[in-house]
């Protein structure tokens, strides 16, 4: 009887699918920092894995995936640069940013290189998990 | 006559005792000696078997009084003074049928037949291995005599170890064809008598042609139960067989085995060492854990790496993952593939290494790990963190004390990670849900196999008590005697 639960539950698994995917180690690009500001093209994303524009964050992070060499991977992103504080909504929303991400506000992008070094010696006591606390709170 | 018309289906031997008869039965052995008497007016036979009997002790003990004693007026007379009298061996004793005759040639006596009746004489060659260091279960401080192939030669050495009168060798006989002498250890007044009846039914249950081979002792007294973890402990210690009886335990020792076994059994007593008791209860206390710690690493890291590399990537710190990826970068296959696969020639080269003789294992460890090992890496064929997990999950395994316990880690270690490369964490958690399931409803003895872990009784399981705080006996063992120290 035993058994015949654990091999449903592997049935209903193959069937319906896992609510996750299966990536390709070797071409992951994890990114660490990533920049977000509204520029003339409309939002621009900036990372050490490339850079990519959208007339929205989700088109500007589609871009990204695309012209990157390998599977953009958000979920390492450990620190997020706005230069905008109007992508912050949309970027709580793609739901991509990991809820202990920590945020930093800028004025301009900077370039990537030695960035995630910088922000690592100067951490933020601010979370992507806090400004979601804030944007359901208010 | 033939040899099979005198052998019944249950293997023994029916018909009366006579010189054809006996002669018949081994008929065709090259090892089977036969001589005719001359005493008096009156002939007699002796037979034995070259190799288990003794040549010069039966020409002493038993040839020489029966041929000096040319008084008796009848064989009867004659039969009666070898019995009691003439003969000077110290275990003479009378045959009642054809199978006891059968039974006492291969066991070392030599039989002699006076008409219609016969005396078997105990006449066992000396030659046997001597008991030598335990080569498996070696410890620094314990003592150095481990079981060897003889039964005899076991049940002294575990008399010398508990010179307690109420020490019980309940000895029978398994296997139509084999024969085979097995013998069960138990103290009387401590050990559970239902549980020591237990074994003696299901040794008397037992029947099959050949009782020599350990699968077949462990599968035949556990029921042949569809696990691979064992439900008999085997140990080729002396003194850790004389405490598991201490224990309350029972134990069983089979002719031609160098080991004793002993049940029932449960993960705590796997998961302990001969070294436990030979080093102080703190030391042995830390190493136990981190015995627990291999176990966990040996069973679920591999299965652990493929999940998170291949389905879960974001649980890895970012640093690991780098490194993950980097090591991965100019290797072809997929995560799920280098681990199965290296899993695989991980078990290859164990068991090459087991099938070659020693000296020509070590090499084969050397050029199987270190050169073909490191050549894969340098060919980017595998990548160095996945041949790290597996080599660290092996040498776990390899802390495991007991080999039957770690090849059924080794087996569920390939399950978890199978699992794990089809469903991630989900995959692995299934398994790692359906072996505690497994676990928890295997039994031997009517003891479960998880209960040193119940809440009554779990301390017992990973930590080694001091022993003048170990009053008491293993309740799950329902010893007659349950205190064992004031």
């Amino acid at each position: 009887m035993k058994w015949g639960y654990a091999l449903a539950a592997v049935v209903l698994t193959c069937v319906f699918g896992l609510p996750f995917s299966e990536y390709d180690t070797a071409s992951l690009l994890p990114i660490k920092t990533i920049q977000a500001a509204r520029t003339a093209d409309g939002v621009t994303l900036v990372s050490e894995v490339g850079q990519g524009v959208g007339a929205s964050w989700s088109e500007a992070v589609a871009d990204l995936r695309e012209n990157a060499s390998g599977e953009v991977f958000f979920d390492t992103a450990e620190q997020i640069v706005f230069c905008s504080r109007s992508l912050v909504d949309e970027a709580l929303e793609s739901g991509e940013l990991r809820p202990s991400a920590q945020v930093y506000f800028a004025r301009k992008l900077r370039r990537p290189e030695g960035l995630h070094e910088y922000l690592s010696a100067h951490e933020s006591d601010l979370t992507v998990a806090d400004l979601r606390a804030q944007q359901y709170y208010i | 006559m033939e040899n099979e018309a005198l052998r019944q289906a249950d293997g023994t031997y029916v018909g009366e005792i006579s010189d054809e008869t006996i002669s018949a039965i081994f008929a065709g052995a090259g090892d089977f000696n036969r001589r005719e008497l001359l005493v008096g007016s009156h002939t007699l036979y002796l037979y034995a078997i070259d190799g288990l009997t003794s040549g010069g002790d039966i020409s002493e003990f038993v040839v020489k009084p029966l041929l000096q004693d040319t008084s008796a007026l009848t064989i009867q007379a004659l039969y009666h003074r070898a019995l009691s009298s003439t003969v000077y061996n110290s275990v003479a004793e009378s045959c009642p049928d054809l199978n006891t005759v059968a039974m006492k040639l291969v066991n070392g006596y030599s039989v002699v037949l006076f008409g219609d009746q016969a005396i078997a004489f105990e006449t066992k060659t000396g030659e046997k291995r001597s008991p030598s260091a335990p080569e498996v279960e070696n410890t620094v401080k314990g003592p150095k005599d481990a079981f060897t192939e003889t039964i005899r030669t076991n049940t002294s050495l575990l008399r010398r170890h508990l010179r307690s009168p109420a020490l019980r060798l309940y000895e029978t006989q398994v296997g139509r064809r084999s024969l085979t002498n097995v013998s069960v250890a138990y103290l009387d007044g401590l050990t559970n008598p239902e549980m020591v009846e237990n074994v003696k039914r299901r040794l008397s249950e037992i029947d099959i042609d050949g009782f020599v081979t350990p699968s077949a002792v462990e599968e035949y007294m556990t029921g042949s139960r569809p696990t691979a973890f064992p439900l008999l402990q085997y140990t080729e210690r002396t003194d850790r067989f004389a405490q598991a009886l201490l224990d309350g335990r029972i134990g069983l020792l089979v002719d031609g085995l160098p080991l004793g076994y002993l049940l029932p059994v449960d993960l705590g007593y796997l998961m302990t060492s001969a070294e436990d008791r030979g080093t102080d209860y703190l030391s042995a206390s830390a190493i136990r854990i981190l015995r627990y710690a291999a176990m966990l690493v040996s069973l679920f890291l591999p299965a652990l790496y493929v999940a998170m590399a291949a389905f879960h990537p974001e649980m890895l710190p970012t640093q690991l993952l780098e490194s993950v990826i980097e090591s991965k970068q100019a290797v072809p296959f997929p995560t799920i593939f280098e681990v199965l696969g290296l899993l695989v020639a991980f078990e290859l080269l164990q068991e090459a290494s087991v099938s070659l003789p020693q000296s020509i294992g070590q090499s084969l460890s050397i050029i199987g790990g270190l050169v073909v090992g490191t050549a894969a890496v340098d060919a980017k064929i595998i990548s160095p963190a996945a041949l790290i997990v597996v080599a660290a999950a092996g040498i776990a395994g390899f802390a495991m004390p007991g080999r039957s316990f770690a090849a059924a880690l080794r087996l569920w270690r390939f399950v978890l990670a199978v699992l794990a490369s089809l469903m991630g964490l989900f995959g692995l958690t299934l398994g790692a849900l359906g072996l505690l399931v497994h676990l928890a409803g295997l039994e031997s003895m009517g003891v479960e196999y998880l209960a040193p872990f119940s809440a009554v009784s779990g301390q017992r399981a990973i930590l080694r008590r001091r022993l003048k705080d170990r009053k008491f006996r293993d309740s799950n063992l329902y010893p007659l005697d349950v205190q064992n120290q004031r």
